[in-house]
């Protein structure tokens, strides 16, 4: 009853202080009408694209009996149906795993026989269902023959789910924290402009907890007020966002609400550090700031008056006088406008990642008769380091690639050529993979953009490492830096050994990377590489073409390599491997030059150094095998022309023992990530930063200058017209905009690189893609310059005007009455 | 249980003025008894305002300590200290301080409200200090719509609804003419009675300083007593020497300088 009583109170209190003095809540009612509305775009943005995205799924993958389905096994015999039909009956029906929902029958191309397509759907935790599906049966189905094994999205829509939530969660946060720093900035410049009424508060028994009551319920009734035309506006633009797309919309009623929870948790953050603030200084301090606030700050200020030129010399003065205050102004609107340059950037290079070609499909190549040595067992243990070894298909599939790409390391470094291992261990590279000859063949392949392979060694497996001229490496970029022989060197071991070739670099100018230089070079000059300069998405290179790499290879004895591997085995801190390997075993250093720079490849925490196949074997000990290889189509591509590239491949797989397809569903995927409209949604939030810019520019001066009205009166009451008072206005004007339009252009290119080198960090950390390389958006940034110029200069104008507006008593004439005082008289 | 309601022991209160230091109140000690009517007097600047505000708990003192009903309140925290206030004092300032968007009666509600006080526990107070003071008609109406003594009678009214024990206040008839001033004193003077508080008194007026039970005299920060209980008057110089006398004498080291 007390509570509801106390409640009751603060709310009559609450409304009567809006009412009163709405003019200074205006600017909350704006800004928590900007934040709902972003907030309430995300939320109806991630609900519609979450029912989207599983229409999509449904129509897509279903069975012919009706039902969902996460895996179709294509060109299967009547055994092989038969099998798995017999797989399914032996089911115990609580352990089920999977369910066989159908077939599609059709005759081979030969006619020959028929052909089954079989849709298969997983039970319970469906990922490991999946997993467990290959264990037990890849091999029995695979021995009766080759078939197609395509999974589905649905397999992986529970984890995407799961995604798009942290996604969800990570954007919410992002908007509530600056949201809740922008509601804070503005309570904090009106609970500073107000205090007065705090300090009388305070003397009469408020305590923080009173206080704060008092005020969020001020921010609450603004929250409330602004909520339904905020759901209303951002509804109907997603509704027209949807409607372009040709998609279905639904109003998120979810949505909504959620909307107006989370600018409620967002006005209590913000409303707390304010609040928290004024509580703990003593009410007099609150009370004697008002006494004193329209007055010339001190005397020795108003003194030195006398010797400064007016306004001029007064101006500059009181720019300085307030710094302060200046500093804090100028601090807080520009990080608005500098964040919204940050976000834009963003949003154009997550806009780039959406437009940049998507490979349609994978194919993996293995030999399928390969049978693994008994007595190999390292072979097996190292077989995770293997990046090569994705074995996607049949069983027989990935125990043939692993151990083809898992030579037994100390071995394979010792002497990788040895014939006698090449009998017992290796097989004949030459005999499999992506050859130059099944590449004419898919040279064939209708509608084809690029076929791109990869030949890869990480340095660590090889003992390896690069050496290079410390001044090469940026802020960040990790490592090892030690001096010798009175030369700075960077040591880096997070570097992955790539072969080139000529098909390569037509794939690279396919997928549009940055190239600097020639990679040409690199296939025609002996000695020359191509190096990236990027990884965990961030450039971490400062290369120059001709610049030199040294190649680390380790020399007699290799014991001492082993040694390092064993006892570093359990250590994740790659520099500190690299140390120890560099304080114990002996390397020999080869040189070579940098003749082409790669940017924007997508990397993760390593970069690469590509050689020619020579060079590659030489500081490997390997040729260069394609094991995978990524198809790309050309751009523009029908729905008709993708099924046709489909049905190419799924021919060549039957020609081909020893190749298998997997449809990376790229169509699909690309669609659902356009639909999820991220781009858009840090476009708006960008914006909604640059008009929160504003509006404190625009709050903070209108009160500043509303208590120095004292001081304005002062000047006219000793002598000065009204012209010098405008231009006192209009000096404090161009300061502002100067000032404010300067230091945003110096400040905003480097804060938007950290801001994308932070982000791109921690996508590439959580599995994500990233454009290392950063371009400032030039538009934006003028927008940015231009925004600060025009906030600077109006938001100090416009009270001069309604100063001039509402009149001084002292530059009214005789028996003139201000329109305040006529609507006092009313 | 100490017989005094307010102990005040060696308050220094100090304030940065640029490159100096400017001390307000300077080692002042005060002993107040439950329902005193106590003066403090002396010229503009001389620190007695700055004492109010160390003794209300509205500041807090450099060095010292202010004891009120047994609770030292300089070591209590901002929130205790706020809460304090709102049970045990009352102030009334010189500008009257009143919320400009809030009435007249919202006004007198403020500590009420602030600490969460259910209404039966303040209506008889509210309906004795309306009719007492004689702002029964003004109620509805804003600050801005009230004249001086009228604004002053409500902020009286303010200090009072919570009961306080102490009453402080800061040169409440400062601003009003003599005939609104003697009323309004008339009026704090009869309310106190009626309500049995101990009031601490902030004035430049001597006519006013005389109806109290004792008058401190503040010079440079220092307090002096200037006539007790009894009724003894020091004259002027007595207390003027003894001012002279403290200023001349060699100074000690300050408390806070070790």
């Amino acid at each position: 009853m007390k509570l509801l009583d106390s409640a009751k109170r603060d709310i009559k209190l609450s409304l009567k202080t809006i009412r009163f003095e709405f003019p200074r809540f205006l600017c909350f009612f704006v800004v928590l009408f900007l934040l709902q509305g972003l907030f309430c775009s995300i939320l109806t943005l991630y609900f519609n694209n979450d029912r989207t995205q599983l229409d999509y799924m449904e129509s897509e993958y279903r069975a012919p009996n009706g039902e969902l389905y996460h895996l179709k096994l294509l060109g299967c015999t009547e055994t092989q149906r038969a099998i798995l039909h017999n797989f399914d009956m032996d089911q115990e029906e609580e352990k089920k795993i999977f369910t066989l929902l159908g077939a599609d029958i059709t005759q081979t191309a030969d006619g020959s026989r028929r052909q089954f397509d079989l849709y298969i759907r997983f039970e319970g935790d469906v990922e490991e269902s999946y997993q467990t599906f290959r264990a037990r049966y890849s091999y029995a189905l695979s021995e009766q023959g080759p078939y197609i094994e395509g999974t589905t999205l649905l397999l992986s829509y529970e984890l995407e789910q799961v995604a798009n939530r942290a996604v969800l969660i990570l954007q919410l946060t992002l908007v509530v924290v600056l949201g809740a720093l922008a509601v804070w900035v503005l309570h904090s410049i009106m609970t500073n402009h107000y205090k007065f009424t705090y300090g009388v508060y305070m003397s009469f028994g408020a305590n923080f907890l009173r206080l704060f009551r008092t005020s969020v319920w001020e921010m609450v009734w603004a929250a409330l007020f602004t909520w339904l035309p905020a759901v209303s506006v951002s509804n109907l633009i997603c509704w027209l966002l949807f409607r372009n797309s040709g998609l279905g919309f639904a109003v998120s009623i979810g949505g909504c609400l959620l909307t107006l929870l989370i600018s409620l948790l967002t006005v209590c953050i913000s409303v707390f550090a304010s609040i928290r603030s004024v509580s703990r200084k003593p009410p007099v301090k609150h009370l004697i700031a008002d006494d004193n606030s329209n007055l010339i700050r001190s005397p020795r200020h108003s003194a030195s008056l006398a010797g400064s030129t007016f306004p001029g010399g007064v101006g500059r003065l009181s720019f300085l006088r307030f710094r302060k205050y200046v500093l804090r102004l100028l601090g807080t609107a520009l990080s608005f406008a500098m964040l919204f340059v940050g976000l834009i950037t963003l949003s154009t290079c997550y806009q780039r990642m959406l437009d940049a070609p998507r490979p349609l499909y994978q194919v993996d190549f293995a030999v399928p008769t390969y049978t693994p040595p008994s007595t190999d067992e390292e072979s097996d243990s190292e077989a995770g380091e293997n990046t090569e070894a994705e074995g996607t298909d049949a069983e027989t599939d990935t125990e043939t690639s692993s151990d083809a790409e898992t030579p037994d390391g100390s071995d394979a470094t010792s002497d990788p050529g040895s014939d006698t291992e090449e009998e017992t261990v290796f097989i004949d590279y030459a005999s499999y993979g992506y050859t130059n000859e099944i590449s004419k063949v898919f040279a064939e392949m209708p509608h084809l953009g690029t076929v791109l392979k990869e030949s890869v060694h990480p340095a660590r497996a090889l003992h390896s490492h690069i050496r290079f001229d410390e001044a090469a490496a940026k802020i960040g970029a990790g490592g090892v830096s030690l001096s010798r022989d009175g030369v700075d060197w960077r040591y880096q071991m997070n570097v992955d050994y790539q072969s080139l070739d000529s098909e390569i670099i037509r794939s690279f100018e396919f997928l549009g990377y940055g190239i600097e230089g020639s990679l040409e070079s690199v296939l025609t000059e002996p000695g020359t590489v191509a190096v990236t300069d990027s990884f965990m998405g961030s450039v971490q290179f400062d290369w120059e073409i001709g610049d030199v790499i040294y190649v680390a290879k380790v020399a007699e004895p290799l014991s001492a390599a082993h040694t390092v591997e064993q006892s570093m085995m359990y250590v994740t801190d790659e520099d500190q491997i690299l140390l120890a390997y560099l304080k114990q075993c002996n390397y020999e250093y080869t040189a070579y030059t940098i003749g082409a720079i790669i940017s924007d490849m997508p990397t993760e925490d390593s970069w690469s150094v590509f050689f020619n196949a020579e060079e590659y074997e030489a500081v490997t000990g390997y040729e260069p095998v394609y094991e995978s290889v990524k198809i790309y189509a050309k751009a523009e591509i029908t729905e008709e022309e993708e099924a046709q590239m489909y049905e190419w491949l799924r021919k060549a797989e039957l020609v081909y023992d020893n190749l298998s397809v997997t449809d990376l569903h790229t169509r699909l995927s690309k669609q659902i990530d356009e639909n999820k409209n991220y781009s858009g949604v840090f476009t708006l939030f960008a914006v909604v930063l640059l008009l929160i810019c504003a509006i404190v520019w625009l709050i903070s001066q209108i009160l500043f200058y509303i208590k120095r009205r004292g001081e304005f009166e002062l000047y006219l009451a000793i002598g000065a017209p009204l012209s010098s008072i405008r231009k006192l206005f209009l000096q404090d004007a161009l300061l502002y905009a100067g000032f404010g339009a300067g230091v945003f252009a110096l400040l905003a290119p480097p804060v938007s690189w950290l801001i994308h080198r932070a982000i791109g960090y921690v996508t590439i950390l959580i599995g994500g893609d990233m454009l290392a390389s950063f371009q400032l958006p030039i538009v934006p940034y003028l927008i940015g310059i231009a925004m600060c110029a025009l906030c600077g200069f109006v938001s100090t104008m416009l009270p001069y005007l309604t100063y001039k507006k509402q009149g001084s008593p002292l530059h009214r004439g005789p028996g003139e009455t201000s329109r305040q005082e006529e609507t006092v008289n009313e | 249980m100490s017989k005094y309601i307010l102990e005040a022991v060696d308050l220094i209160r100090q304030y940065k003025q640029y490159d100096s230091v400017v001390t307000a109140v300077n080692h002042v000690s005060l002993k107040v008894e439950d329902g005193e009517f106590l003066a403090i007097m002396g010229t503009s600047g001389s620190g007695k305002s700055t004492l109010l505000n160390l003794l209300a708990g509205l500041d807090r003192p450099n060095f010292g300590s202010v004891t009120i009903r047994g609770t030292d309140i300089t070591k209590l925290s901002p929130d205790k200290l706020s809460r304090f206030r709102g049970e045990f004092t009352g102030v009334v300032f010189q500008k009257h301080n009143l919320v400009p968007q809030l009435t007249a009666l919202e006004n007198i509600l403020v500590p009420t409200i602030m600490c969460n006080k259910p209404d039966h526990q303040f209506q008889e107070t509210l309906k004795k200090l309306i009719l007492s003071l004689k702002i029964g008609n003004r109620l509805g109406h804003l600050p801005s719509e009230l004249s001086g003594g009228q604004q002053q009678r409500v902020a009286i009214a303010r200090a009072l609804i919570n009961r306080p024990q102490v009453l402080f206040a800061d040169e409440p008839t400062g601003n009003l003419d003599r005939k609104n001033a003697d009323e309004v004193l008339e009026l704090l003077l009869e309310t106190r009675k009626m309500l049995g508080m101990t009031m601490i008194m902030v004035t430049h007026d001597m006519a006013i300083a005389d109806k109290a039970d004792k008058i401190y005299m503040m010079d440079d920060g220092k307090l002096y007593l200037y006539k007790d209980k009894q009724g003894y008057y020091k004259n002027t110089y007595e207390v003027q020497l003894q001012a002279e006398q403290e200023k001349n004498a060699p100074k000690a080291r300050e408390p806070w300088q070790g």
